[in-house]
């Protein structure tokens, strides 16, 4: 999957602004940047919720930049929310399953037809929420739920992941958990994108990471070259926004 | 050519009055996000309210509109700000219908305690008598008046959102409410004076109307539809655009009636507006699926197992024959009636309940089953229900159709229009009902047994309640209940999911519609016959109203909402002072709403989870069900509800 040149304006605000990035296969990709810099904003033009002003999205070199948001998942691509939108009248099993159910409608291979209950209860187990598997989500946590939204874009089985703060309500045992199955996830030959405030997790799981502010690309690499960038240190410093500051001495605790 | 500009005077003129009576609606649309069902019963009262002082009181006029316009209506905005709407941000979609269009039919039986209906009354135009002559037509003072008066309204509008303060502010509260408090605006203050605006300018359009059509509650209530139409142009948003739609409309009226024959406008032309409505809606944009916009819902009731409902579906029908001896020929067609509504209402249970939709077009739905069976079979045929099913389920799916790209405010809009369009085009034309606008519909033969006792026909409803309760709730628990529910709670995850958003809405719609067709062949023979009068779509929301504030997402509520609204008559007869409980009771309930979205009967959800916790006990059943504090283990569910 990549992105060229896209840019996104709200009225005369640029939340995009020539943005190019791209998200191989088999390996997490971090995507950073302070709050508002349009991480969130990004997700939502690949996924198709929003439409870009300028730019184009593709995915294996398939121009997808006006194909719709149900058939770019049909493409195989899954994604999670920062502002949590899962199912909450049903039960965690249910959020899971409506999901394996709509994959096995759409794929039109049979042999990848599988078994929405099996499919179920394998990501039950691989995401951790079996104890939980009955309960409505809306009476869970927000870290378990931000995990049903995790286990849900699993079933459909996508070839792209991508991931909006997934770790955030985590406590350190589950973030722990949360990094062996993005790791597992990209070994099996995933592409997964991942918007993370917890730099620590960041550098620990990605191969590359794209840092975002206002809108711009200000820097791209691995996790040791985003480390020493100065420009990286500039826009965590230039504001006094709590989340810069964590955001900040996470990286440096990090790099220690 | 002359003739052609008078008529575009008098259409402007029209055209006018929409404008009024949209801009309005768009202003605390704007700045409150809700859309105003009770905007036209609100110029109802204003209009009466100015009938009473200057006709039956003797004010003067100007008094009278200063204090109705400048005291009365902007309280009357206030309040249902203040009491009702407030608490209404960040409710559902569907909630927020119902509770504006609970207090369109609250006013409306309120109006009708105060002004007895059948008495007539006239308000007089504005400079009775004075007119100029244009050519070949009459154009009146009053009209002038209307074009002047919108023309001030615009003037206003525009100074008041760019030059004035709390004009600015009221657009920045529609953009960000959360920003606009931080540069100082108050967004409670500031939606509380957009609803109090909003109250006036319905009021102001409501006095003007009144004297051009007759001061009638219902008419002048749903008369603001035609406003809605010239809204859309504006897309709820720009004034500028609302107005051009107002006049757009104005004008498509007036050369309707100067071109087209007599004989054919009589047919159409109430339905012009509506027509209008529908197009506009085609023509609207996709509606773009926004995340991060999580609804605040109280838990769905929990769903009943297929034991659970079936138990509950046998022990209905077995209450219902023991009690059926006991009860005179009257009360068996009340009965009869009450589970006829309980039946539509399911309908609505798992079109509103379960996938979010809302439809103001149920009743249109009933009459095209009832109309099915009655015009083709009689009534004795199976055959017929299964038209019947059809036939409503074929409609539905075009009464959705122009809305399905849309949101559930747009898809309640289409319905409304769709429900008054069928009104007027089909059921109120001769040829559909006959010359005496009333339909036999029979009731049916079953399996060789008669159905013609009131008795057994009775018996015969509840068993076909029963029967599509325990099949509604098979399909909530089913794969196509799973996907409604998604739907309702994350429109945009079940996108990036791959599901097909508007395949899964009309498919629901087109369910629901069959099922109130199905119930169309039951509410003919329980009565014997069925009239234009009796799908309207007053009709349809009052329905609405009652199974919701019983409880809109579970069959028992469905139930318990149908058997009240059977009951209603009887309530009406013991407290015959009171005219239009029908009205007065469901408005005042949805009210209520605002507090419990899942209706009165979840109340009782505790008390079924103890039930079900003493039987496992004692029974030893394996399926323990309790009160589950958060993060649960597994096999325990929560503690709110019980649905079957």
């Amino acid at each position: 999957m990549r992105v060229e040149t896209v840019e996104v304006r709200f009225g005369g605000v640029a939340a995009l602004a020539g943005v190019d990035l791209e998200a191989a296969a088999r390996r997490v990709t971090g995507l950073i940047g302070p709050n508002g810099a349009g991480k969130t904003t990004l997700f939502n033009v690949i996924t198709g919720l929003q439409a870009p002003t300028a730019g184009r999205v593709y995915l294996d070199d398939r121009d997808i930049t006006d194909v719709k948001p149900h058939q770019r998942a049909r493409l195989r691509m899954a994604r999670t929310f920062q502002r949590l939108e899962v199912f909450g009248s049903l039960t965690t099993r249910e959020n899971i399953m409506v999901a394996a159910e709509a994959r096995r409608d759409w794929t039109r291979d049979k042999q990848e037809k599988e078994d929405p209950t099996r499919v179920t209860e394998e990501i039950l187990d691989r995401v951790g929420l079996r104890s939980v598997a009955a309960s409505p989500v809306d009476s869970l946590p927000t870290g378990l739920a931000r995990l049903v939204e995790l286990g849900r874009a699993m079933a459909t089985r996508p070839r792209l992941l991508l991931l909006d703060e997934p770790g955030s309500g985590l406590d350190e045992h589950e973030t722990e958990e949360l990094a062996g199955i993005l790791l597992e996830l990209a070994r099996e030959g995933m592409a997964v994108l991942l918007v993370e405030h917890d730099v620590e997790l960041v550098m620990r799981v990605c191969t590359e990471i794209f840092v975002l502010d206002f809108g711009r690309l200000i820097a791209q690499g691995t996790p040791a070259e985003i480390q020493g960038n100065e420009l990286v240190h500039a826009a965590y410093l230039g504001t006094e926004d709590d989340a810069r500051d964590t955001g900040l001495e996470a990286m440096e605790d990090a790099a220690r | 050519m002359t003739t052609f500009l008078a008529y575009t005077i008098v259409g402007i003129a029209t055209g006018c009055i929409y404008a009024l009576t949209a801009s309005g609606l768009v202003v605390t649309y704007t700045t409150s996000g809700i859309f105003n069902f009770a905007h036209g019963a609100i110029g109802m009262l204003c209009a009466f309210g100015f009938w009473e002082l200057t006709v039956k009181d003797g004010w003067p006029q100007w008094l009278a509109l200063i204090f109705i316009l400048g005291v009365a209506a902007p309280l009357l905005g206030f309040a249902i700000d203040r009491v009702l709407m407030r608490h209404l941000h960040g409710a559902a979609v569907s909630t927020q219908i119902v509770v504006t269009l609970g207090l369109m039919v609250a006013f409306i039986g309120l109006a009708s305690i105060r002004w007895n209906p059948a008495e007539a009354r006239v308000v007089p135009e504005f400079f009775l008598g004075h007119h100029v002559r244009l050519f070949t037509i009459n154009i009146t003072y009053h009209q002038l008046t209307m074009i002047a008066v919108a023309a001030l309204v615009a003037g206003f509008l525009r100074l008041l959102f760019t030059r004035t303060q709390i004009g600015i502010a009221m657009r920045a509260v529609v953009d960000d409410p959360e920003l606009a408090a931080l540069t100082g605006a108050d967004p409670d203050r500031v939606r509380a004076v957009s609803w109090a605006l909003g109250a006036s300018l319905a009021g102001l359009a409501g006095i003007l109307l009144a004297p051009l059509i007759s001061l009638d509650i219902v008419l002048l209530t749903l008369l603001v539809i035609n406003g809605y139409a010239a809204a859309m142009v504006g897309r709820l948003r720009s004034l500028p655009m609302t107005f051009a739609g107002g006049l757009m409309l104005g004008l498509a009226e007036t050369y309707a009636i100067w071109k087209l024959p007599s004989g054919v406008l009589t047919k159409i032309r109430p339905s012009i507006p509506i027509i209008f409505l529908f197009v506009v809606l085609l023509v609207l944009p996709q509606a773009k699926l926004r995340a991060g916009r999580m609804v605040s819902a109280r838990r769905a009731p929990r769903v009943a197992t297929l034991g659970e409902s079936i138990a509950g579906g046998v022990a209905l029908i077995a209450l219902a024959a023991v009690i059926a001896p006991h009860l005179s020929q009257g009360d068996l067609t009340l009965a009869g009636q009450g589970m006829v509504y309980a039946l539509i209402m399911l309908s609505l249970v798992l079109l509103t309940g379960y996938a979010g939709q809302t439809s103001l077009a149920q009743m249109t739905f009933v009459g095209i089953g009832a109309f099915a069976m009655g015009k083709y079979f009689g009534g004795g045929s199976v055959w017929g229900i299964v038209l019947a099913a059809v036939l409503a389920g074929a409609v539905g799916a075009v009464a959705a159709l122009p809305a399905l790209r849309l949101q559930g405010l747009y898809l309640a809009l289409s319905t409304l229009a769709f429900a008054e369009a069928m009104s007027t085009l089909f059921f109120k034309n001769t040829s559909v009902f006959g010359y005496g606008g009333r339909l036999a519909v029979g009731r049916p033969h079953l399996l060789g047994v008669s159905f013609e006792g009131d008795r057994a026909y009775f018996i015969l409803i509840t068993a076909v309640f029963s029967l599509a309760g325990v099949g509604v709730l098979a399909l909530r628990r089913g794969k196509f209940g799973r996907k409604l529910v998604a739907m309702k709670d994350s429109p945009a995850a079940c996108a990036t999911l791959g599901i097909d958003l508007t395949f899964t809405k009309l498919t629901v719609f087109a369910l629901s519609a069959a099922l109130a067709g199905v119930a169309g062949v039951f509410f003919g023979g329980v009565r014997g016959q069925v009239g234009p009068g009796d799908f309207e779509m007053l009709q349809s929301a009052v329905l609405l109203l009652l199974v919701t504030i019983s409880g809109i997402n579970s069959v028992t509520g469905a139930l318990a909402g149908g058997l009240t609204f059977g009951l209603l008559p009887k309530v009406q007869q013991a407290f015959k002072s009171i005219r239009s409980v029908v009205y007065v009771l469901p408005g005042l309930g949805a009210l209520g709403v605002v507090r419990n979205p899942n209706g009165w009967t979840s109340e009782f959800a505790p008390l079924g989870a103890r039930i079900r916790r003493r039987s496992s006990r004692d029974g030893g059943g394996d399926d323990v069900v309790g009160p589950a504090p958060r993060r649960e283990p597994e096999e325990v569910s929560d503690p709110v509800a019980v649905a079957g």
